[in-house]
């Protein structure tokens, strides 16, 4: 569980997708996510899964990682379908079992919307799988940028993130800590009436947010020690960069929105 | 302390609370027919703390490192599907849920009645966006929507309030009198 705590989803392999610059894993996963809506039949549903089956294939993903990625939100999934099905009185029916009765339309769009949960699914899994979450947040802060314009603080939110990123396990094994000494105390945290189990979690919350406090006043006195100044003129450590592969899988993405245009009813 | 410093530590302070939702939402506190995720009581415990401007961004930052693929959404789920998805308008919500408690509170007080109507006010929010959402992302009707993601979650978003409401107030009274809270101002740490 720590090591997902610390480095997500990211499964070490070696593959292109793996060596591509976040930034362009970023935006094609956004682009992604607003041209599948452009699917309606079934050619447009088969294009998306041969590109997504492509990309999987590229970044040499053991299936059963996907597949562990996949599981919580499955029955997600379902639901949505079940839902689809109850709710959508179009065409003809089909089964209807008292007063519930299920249409064909219901069926096929059902079966079309949870088919594009699935791939949506699959694909930002992808960029999860092949990119650590700091690399994320080095290609979100570059690629919104531009939003610095309209006042939206950038830099700071990068930084955030890789510091509650980096506090993520010290922060969980603090709360760990604190469980257990509380229990030593006598705190009971899962048995006992209600009332006591809700007041249970005030003295684990009082002593997490004191240590958070006293942790954010360290690290403030480290960065200022040396020299933080806020994003102006701040070089990076670790550099962004775009290659052939990046410039491809635009190139192919865009050519499956122009079929996707061509080949939607 | 000048006003950089204070920035800077408001931030810290702000990552380190995205980082606490995170570990909260895992917790679950068991009730009798629904267990209570951590997670909506943190989100109104970081608006109670750090007040709205600051609330709203580790909000932000909750969500983005759940995207960037780290577990911390409910069930140790993550990754963007789980925004994008049709159950993501429910953590969508949360980001001006934790703008409007932190922005009554600011322009009341810290009681607990203005606690429990802004984390009230709050938690419909989260729900009807959640469920506006799921009717866009799903392609159901309204009545669908409301059956499947608004009315079954409305008594225990009441209680989940009114659990938020009180945990807030009693813990920032206590952070008040350790002096790291001022008591009038959001998240201003009194100068030592």
């Amino acid at each position: 569980m720590m090591e997902k705590m610390i480095f997500g989803r990211y499964v070490p392999v070696d593959s292109v997708v793996h060596r591509m610059d976040p930034r362009s894993k970023l935006m094609v996963i956004f682009l992604f996510v607003c041209i599948i809506f452009l699917a309606n039949n079934w050619i447009t549903y088969a294009l998306i899964a041969i590109y997504t089956l492509f990309m999987l294939g590229l970044s040499r993903i053991p299936g059963r990682f996907l597949y562990t990625g996949l599981k919580p939100i499955l029955w997600v999934v379902l639901f949505t379908l079940v839902l689809q099905i109850l709710f959508t009185k179009e065409g003809h029916v089909v089964v209807s079992i008292g007063s519930v009765k299920i249409y064909n339309e219901g069926i096929k769009q059902g079966i079309f919307i949870s088919l594009r949960f699935f791939f949506l699914i699959l694909m930002s899994s992808l960029l999860t799988l092949t990119t650590t979450p700091i690399e994320i947040t080095d290609g979100l802060e570059t690629l919104l940028h531009p939003l610095k314009k309209i006042h939206f603080p950038v830099h700071e939110m990068a930084l955030m993130m890789s510091i509650s990123l980096r506090f993520i396990p010290t922060l969980m094994e603090e709360t760990d800590k604190i469980m257990k000494a509380q229990m030593a105390r006598g705190v009971e945290f899962g048995s006992g009436p209600y009332k006591e189990r809700m007041k249970a979690v005030i003295p684990l919350l009082i002593p997490l947010f004191v240590s958070s406090f006293k942790r954010a006043e360290e690290l403030a006195i480290a960065m200022e020690a040396r020299g933080y100044r806020g994003g102006e003129g701040r070089t990076k450590y670790r550099q962004l960069y775009w290659r052939l592969a990046d410039s491809l899988q635009l190139v192919a993405l865009f050519g499956l929105t122009a079929l996707l245009f061509l080949l939607r009813s | 302390m000048n006003k950089e410093q204070q920035k800077l530590r408001t931030m810290i302070i702000s990552a380190l609370f995205a980082s606490i939702i995170g570990i909260l939402a895992q917790v679950t506190i068991p009730l009798p027919l629904v267990p209570i995720t951590g997670q909506t009581l943190a989100i109104g415990l970081a608006a109670t703390i750090l007040g709205s401007r600051f609330g709203t961004l580790s909000v932000l930052v909750y969500l983005a490192i759940g995207c960037a693929g780290i577990p911390v959404f409910a069930q140790f789920s993550s990754g963007i599907s789980a925004l994008f998805g049709p159950t993501g308008g429910y953590l969508v919500g949360f980001i001006p849920t934790a703008f409007i408690i932190g922005y009554y509170l600011e322009k009341n007080s810290f009681r607990f009645v203005h606690a429990l109507i802004s984390n009230i006010i709050g938690m419909f929010v989260t729900l009807l966006i959640g469920t506006a959402w799921l009717k866009v992302a799903a392609h159901l009707s309204w009545a669908g929507a409301f059956t499947g993601g608004f009315t079954p979650f409305i008594i225990v978003g009441l209680i989940k309030a009114a659990l938020a409401a009180w945990i807030g107030v009693t813990v920032r009274k206590r952070l008040v009198t350790a002096k790291l809270l001022s008591s009038n101002s959001f998240s201003k740490k009194k100068s030592a």
